[in-house]
């Protein structure tokens, strides 16, 4: 009963910060410079062309009147259409790219997991050890703070161009093309990511070594194994998980850079896209989905965490 | 140690497989098919910022890039050979132009048809041209290119539903009239808002999105065969249809979508895909290669002085600006070649008249008028001081606008602040991102500004009657000259050739007395292609390879 009142809560909590978002991107988006029929035909236009292609497209109504016919049209599912792309629905665009962004944010996860739990874990166990903590964690760091932009020619130029091993770009071909077309952007993505988890679950892991209950089994005669992988490993992913749901706005930010320097047709390349060329209505709804995964993902996180640990209510 | 070892090489392993066997099934079509032509398969990459066309409707055509994919798919009666003169695509033969050369008469080839086998009628292009101008088809460009026709305005506009100036005699034939004659008017024939679409694509219909593919039947040498990967690659097979098809020799085009130029050109260093535009930073060490290709487009960087009354200039008056004198002094202190050799490592032509290479109107002989000559500047810049009593007005206080789209255009512009300091003018540099600059560069208040352009259309007439007269729809130099305005006038209704060719050049040379606007650059189109594409070229009218003259049928893959 408290968890559905929770959701309840929840629910409507997200509803209001979605009605917020809207508004916040709808208001910055228009009075951003430029006016995105100007951008698209640059000179090639008159001010009376200009002003007939306004009208059509709603550009001359009051902001405020025009963020009321945005907000109607989303009550009924209308996503508009996109003003760079004449014709194509905004719908087409989030339908194309939502899948593509989950492929590759969802491998990116899983391989910083893969990657960051172990490493952290080990770093943990082996404290103050040359190799396996200190080289290990400094070089987490230096995944961690290497901001993808800076990381992605440094790869591309040594596994694509001089190697020849792995594709510079592209995305979704079929076969093994299509697995080595996924490698790079999943690894640049991963990085950043697996340094991190890999210092949180060091943290972590340390301080519940240093727990009674651990000294405890340990006296006890339990094997360093089961001591680390049974009793302190379970303590350590509970907060760990408190973290996993902020990391999904990381997730978001690294999209936007991986999937441009890769040309990647996702979620993260048309939001960018959208705003350098003033498209309005993409860039709403880009927003308005990125902020609800956002919301919704740190919503199932408190739930998950409330449910693996009984000591936190809701 | 060896437990901290063996826990890396588990971890990675485990990455490397996870990482194969979540991605071994996530793929779609690809581009394997085993070509059936001799001519093998072109890989023909699409670089835009959408990861996809923008337009497939030919009504509604805005950006050059588009073009690559829909010139493949459509065409209309006439095309442009490699020279950038009109020549006949689906129509027998150039116009027939009555004795007021306001009517055209055009003859459809009789085997003009679409990929689906039926043939192309006069009805088709009466349609088609009537779609493209409807107001529910809502074609930002269609009025530029159309408006010419007589009833093109009333249609546009919605108060009328048909095109008044368009009939079809005969099935094969169809006959136009516009409203004011325009020898330019063959040059905008060419442009995709006359290209021919079914009957059963209507006004409006959205030819580019996800499940558009059908929709898409045409004229043009190429078809839409595999399905559509949605914003990752498209698949072209020849149309058994056109006219030419026997002779193609290509089996297939594979276009896959890239986001930009950067991205594109590392694909070419790593073997993936066979052509790419060379990035600026890449020409130093590029341009000597034997892969290299560059030609100058019709795209031009300018600057506009606004020479008009004192009222105009904002912030400021406009003077200086509209002392000959002292524009003067600005044209000769500026050394093309440094900026365009030097600075931009080759990355655009000398401009010197506003119609540039590769359209009659061109005259190298021009840059003579526009020599580099820092003394002739001194002397010009002192008798605009003289004029003014001694003191420049506004000294210090000038500001040149342009867009901040990169380094080697912040470089070209301080080069060009730094020439004209050398003679005593002083001018501040104010970069605007392109949203801004294209503001700026669209009113006629600018004082003084970085200007660009790129063809509508290759005709002398979009450059000199657009950009510079009174009249012109994009001037902002409130330059008015009633010379200049005769000689436009009669060259824009007289016959292609030299004598019209002469007029443009005698205008330019008016123009360019009165410092009306100073010519830097003309932009250069810089490309790399593997040496087993056989029958691509560059031309000035499009920023990527195409097959030379136009001609698909020479293209082949060895």
């Amino acid at each position: 009963m408290r968890l559905i009142s929770f959701i309840v809560k929840r629910l409507m909590s997200m509803a209001l910060i979605l009605l917020a978002v809207s508004a916040v991107t709808f208001f910055l988006v228009a009075n951003a410079p430029g006016d995105p029929i100007r951008v698209n035909l640059a000179q090639h236009a008159t001010a009376d062309t200009i002003k007939q292609l306004d009208h059509q497209y709603g550009l001359d109504l009051p902001q405020w009147q025009r963020y009321l016919n945005y907000l109607g049209d989303l009550a009924h599912g209308n996503l508009g259409l996109s003003l760079a792309q004449p014709g194509t629905p905004v719908s087409d665009l989030l339908g194309n790219g939502l899948p593509v962004s989950l492929k590759l944010g969802g491998l990116a996860l899983l391989v910083s997991l893969l990657v960051g739990i172990p490493l952290g874990v080990v770093a943990a166990v082996r404290q103050n050890a040359l190799i396996a903590d200190n080289l290990n964690m400094g070089l987490m760091l230096v995944l961690y703070s290497i901001p993808p932009f800076v990381l992605i020619p440094f790869v591309i130029d040594i596994f694509s161009i001089r190697l020849g091993w792995l594709p510079a770009g592209q995305w979704g071909d079929a076969g093994w093309l299509g697995v080595k077309e996924t490698v790079l952007p999943v690894t640049v993505y991963a990085a950043g990511l697996a340094g991190f988890f890999a210092r949180s679950v060091r943290s972590f892991m340390l301080e519940v070594l240093h727990q009674d209950y651990i000294r405890l089994a340990r006296a006890k005669g339990l094997s360093n194994g089961k001591v680390i992988y049974v009793h302190a490993m379970k303590n350590t992913l509970l907060p760990f998980a408190s973290v996993l749901g902020p990391t999904i706005a990381f997730l978001v930010v690294g999209a936007f850079i991986v999937e441009n320097e890769f040309s990647i047709n996702g979620i993260g390349y048309v939001t960018v896209q959208s705003t350098l060329a003033n498209d309005y209505s993409v860039t709403e709804a880009t927003t308005l989905v990125l902020a609800a995964a956002v919301v919704i993902i740190n919503a199932l996180t408190d739930i998950f965490y409330t449910l693996a640990d009984p000591r936190v209510s809701l | 140690m060896r437990r901290t070892l063996g826990s890396d090489i588990l971890v990675a392993g485990t990455t490397v497989a996870a990482l194969l066997v979540s991605t071994a099934g996530g793929a779609s079509a690809a581009r394997t098919q085993q070509p059936t032509r001799a001519g093998g398969t072109l890989i023909y990459p699409y670089i835009g910022a959408n990861l996809w066309v923008k337009a497939l409707d030919p009504a509604l055509l805005q950006d050059t890039q588009s073009l690559q994919i829909l010139n493949l798919v459509y065409s209309g009666m006439y095309k442009l050979d490699g020279q950038n003169h009109t020549v006949p695509d689906l129509a027998v033969g150039m116009p027939t132009i009555s004795a007021d050369k306001k009517t055209y008469t055009i003859k459809i080839r009789p085997d003009a048809k679409f990929s689906d086998g039926t043939p192309v009628t006069a009805a088709d292009v009466v349609y088609s041209w009537t779609r493209s101008l409807s107001k529910k088809e809502g074609s930002a460009v269609a009025l530029s290119y159309m408006g010419q026709i007589k009833g093109a305005n009333e249609l546009n506009s919605g108060k009328a539903t048909t095109l008044s100036g368009v009939k079809a005699i005969d099935p094969r034939t169809v006959q136009l009239t516009l409203v004011a004659p325009g020898t330019y008017f063959l040059a905008e024939l060419v442009y995709t808002t006359y290209y021919v679409v079914k009957q059963n694509v209507a006004a409006g219909q959205n030819l580019v999105g996800a499940g558009s593919q059908a929709l898409n039947v045409g004229t043009g040498p190429f078809m839409f065969s595999k399905p559509w990967r949605y914003r990752q690659e498209m698949y072209l097979a020849p149309n058994p249809n056109w006219y030419g098809a026997k002779r193609v020799q290509l089996a297939e085009i594979d276009v896959p979508f890239l986001s930009d130029n950067d991205a594109t050109h590392r694909e070419y260093l790593a073997g993936q895909v066979p052509m790419s535009v060379v990035p600026a930073q890449f020409l130093p060490s590029e341009q000597h290669l034997p892969d290299y290709h560059v030609i100058p487009q019709l795209a031009i960087d300018y600057i506009s002085p606004n020479g008009g009354p004192t009222a105009l200039c904002k912030p400021i008056s406009c003077a200086p600006i509209n002392n000959l004198h002292f524009r003067k002094a600005m044209l000769y202190a500026i050394d093309r070649t440094t900026i365009n050799a030097k600075i931009l490592h080759g990355g655009q032509a000398n401009l010197c008249g506003i119609v540039p290479q590769g359209v009659d109107g061109y005259s190298a002989d021009l840059c003579k008028l526009t020599p580099y000559d820092p003394a002739r500047a001194k002397a010009e810049f002192a008798l605009a001081k003289k004029d003014f009593g001694g003191t420049i007005p506004n000294d210090g206080k000038l500001t040149l606008t342009y867009q901040t789209s990169g380094q080697a255009i912040v470089n070209e512009y301080t080069e060009i602040q730094s020439e004209w300091a050398a003679v005593g003018i002083n001018v501040t540099l104010k970069g605007q991102p392109f949203n801004d600059w294209v503001n700026t560069v669209t009113v006629k208040t600018t004082t003084l500004a970085e200007n660009a352009w790129a063809d509508d259309y290759p005709d002398a007439q979009d450059f000199t009657h657009n950009l510079l007269s009174v009249s012109g729809a994009y001037d902002i130099t409130n330059f008015n000259n009633p010379q200049f305005e005769k000689l436009i006038a009669q060259a824009d209704v007289t016959p292609n050739g030299p004598a019209r060719a002469a007029l443009y050049i005698a205008a330019q040379k008016i123009a360019i007395d009165n410092v009306a606007f100073i010519g830097i650059g003309q932009v250069n189109l810089p490309w790399r292609w593997k040496t087993n594409l056989h029958g691509l070229a560059l031309s000035s009218g499009f920023n990527y390879p195409i097959a030379a003259n136009d001609d698909w049928t020479q293209v082949s893959v060895s």
